[in-house]
């Protein structure tokens, strides 16, 4: 399409009109209907915005199970349970058919770097400002009173197995993740179609 | 920016917006929102604080909820699922291949008439049974207003 000057308009334009008889014609786009499109794509894509992002790898082998009573998910250390592998975050730590293999419930090799991770975890949210300032302000609980209702955020454990899993393998990675000072998991799932 | 055209008379008036700068903030919205879109839905579903989890020395016990002394236990078996509440136990056997969730529901809500302030309960699972299960039953439990739920080691008896 010509660029014009603003201002100028199209069906004023000299090209449009009939000089020495000789018939031309410019055809203006229509962009109405661009825009339309362009707002519903805009309102859908906004609607469907996470603002946390993605805060879970999932790796290809992993199907979540459905569920739709569920919480948001927050970022916290991730244990994957894969029918290929067990890992912490992204890095692999053994093959599932060890932890199938093994009698014992305590993973050792799962164990000594999810307590590195907890422990950096603990680093990473105490050197925020914010949690710093909030510390000093709330006062310290003294014996004998009601504990906080929420315990620390970094020792949460999130949790992701594949469906088919048995459950024996889940509770073993269960009993190592509360060994290794988690207080509290978390499982990942899948929001149901049919929950709100 | 708009475009007021008087024509002949002064009295006719044609306003036509310039939506160029409009098209312009629509594409780096759409490219921006597509790059940063996340198109699977990853949520939670909570293992409650419970009495029955590891405390570490300098943390005092979690309050006990209330009702605690009155057992609800919910046992997924490769037959069914059989809900152990007070005293009674109730077994509700798998419809063809799959467990009957609707009539768990329905104990469930019976069980909640009955003692509406208690909000815990446990569920125990056969180990070889798929982990799929455990998160089904768990669901069902949250929708029946038991929230904090545990999960038990030892498996069903």
């Amino acid at each position: 399409m010509a660029i014009h000057r603003p201002g100028e308009k199209f069906r004023y334009h000299r090209l449009l009109s009939r000089a020495n008889g000789k018939r031309e014609m410019v055809a203006a786009l229509s962009l109405t209907a661009m825009v339309d499109m362009f707002t519903v794509l805009v309102i859908f894509l906004l609607q469907n915005y996470s603002a946390t992002g993605e805060i879970i790898y999932i790796p290809k082998e992993v199907t979540l199970p459905k569920a739709s009573e569920i919480k948001e998910l927050k970022p916290s250390v991730v244990v994957t349970i894969s029918t290929k592998e067990l890992l912490i975050d992204k890095t692999p730590i053994m093959s599932f058919d060890a932890v199938r293999a093994q009698e014992e419930w305590l993973l050792q090799p799962l164990s000594e770097p999810l307590k590195k991770a907890i422990e950096m975890a603990k680093q990473k949210h105490e050197a925020k400002l914010g949690n710093q300032l909030r510390q000093a302000v709330t006062p310290p609980v003294r014996p004998g009173e009601a504990a906080p209702e929420e315990p620390a955020p970094w020792s949460k454990i999130t949790v992701q197995a594949d469906k088919g899993i048995d459950f024996l393998t889940v509770k073993k990675v269960m009993y190592t993740v509360t060994e290794a000072g988690a207080s509290e998991i978390n499982f990942a799932v899948m929001k149901r179609a049919d929950a709100e | 920016m708009s475009e007021v055209q008087e024509s002949g008379g002064g009295r006719k008036k044609t306003f036509e917006p310039n939506i160029v700068p409009f098209i312009d903030l629509m594409s780096v919205l759409i490219t921006f929102l597509l790059l940063t879109a996340v198109w699977t839905q990853v949520s939670m579903i909570q293992i409650g604080t419970s009495i029955y989890g590891k405390k570490t020395e300098n943390s005092p016990p979690p309050p006990m909820p209330e009702e605690a002394d009155v057992p609800l236990r919910l046992d997924v078996r490769p037959n069914g699922y059989v809900l152990v509440l007070a005293k009674n136990t109730y077994q509700i056997p798998k419809t063809g291949d799959q467990y009957d969730d609707v009539a768990l529901r329905q104990q469930l809500d019976y069980a909640k008439q009955q003692y509406p302030n208690k909000k815990d309960g446990a569920v125990a699972m056969a180990d070889e049974l798929p982990y799929e299960y455990l998160i089904k039953a768990m669901d069902v439990m949250i929708q029946a207003q038991f929230p904090q739920i545990s999960v038990l080691t030892g498996g069903p008896n």
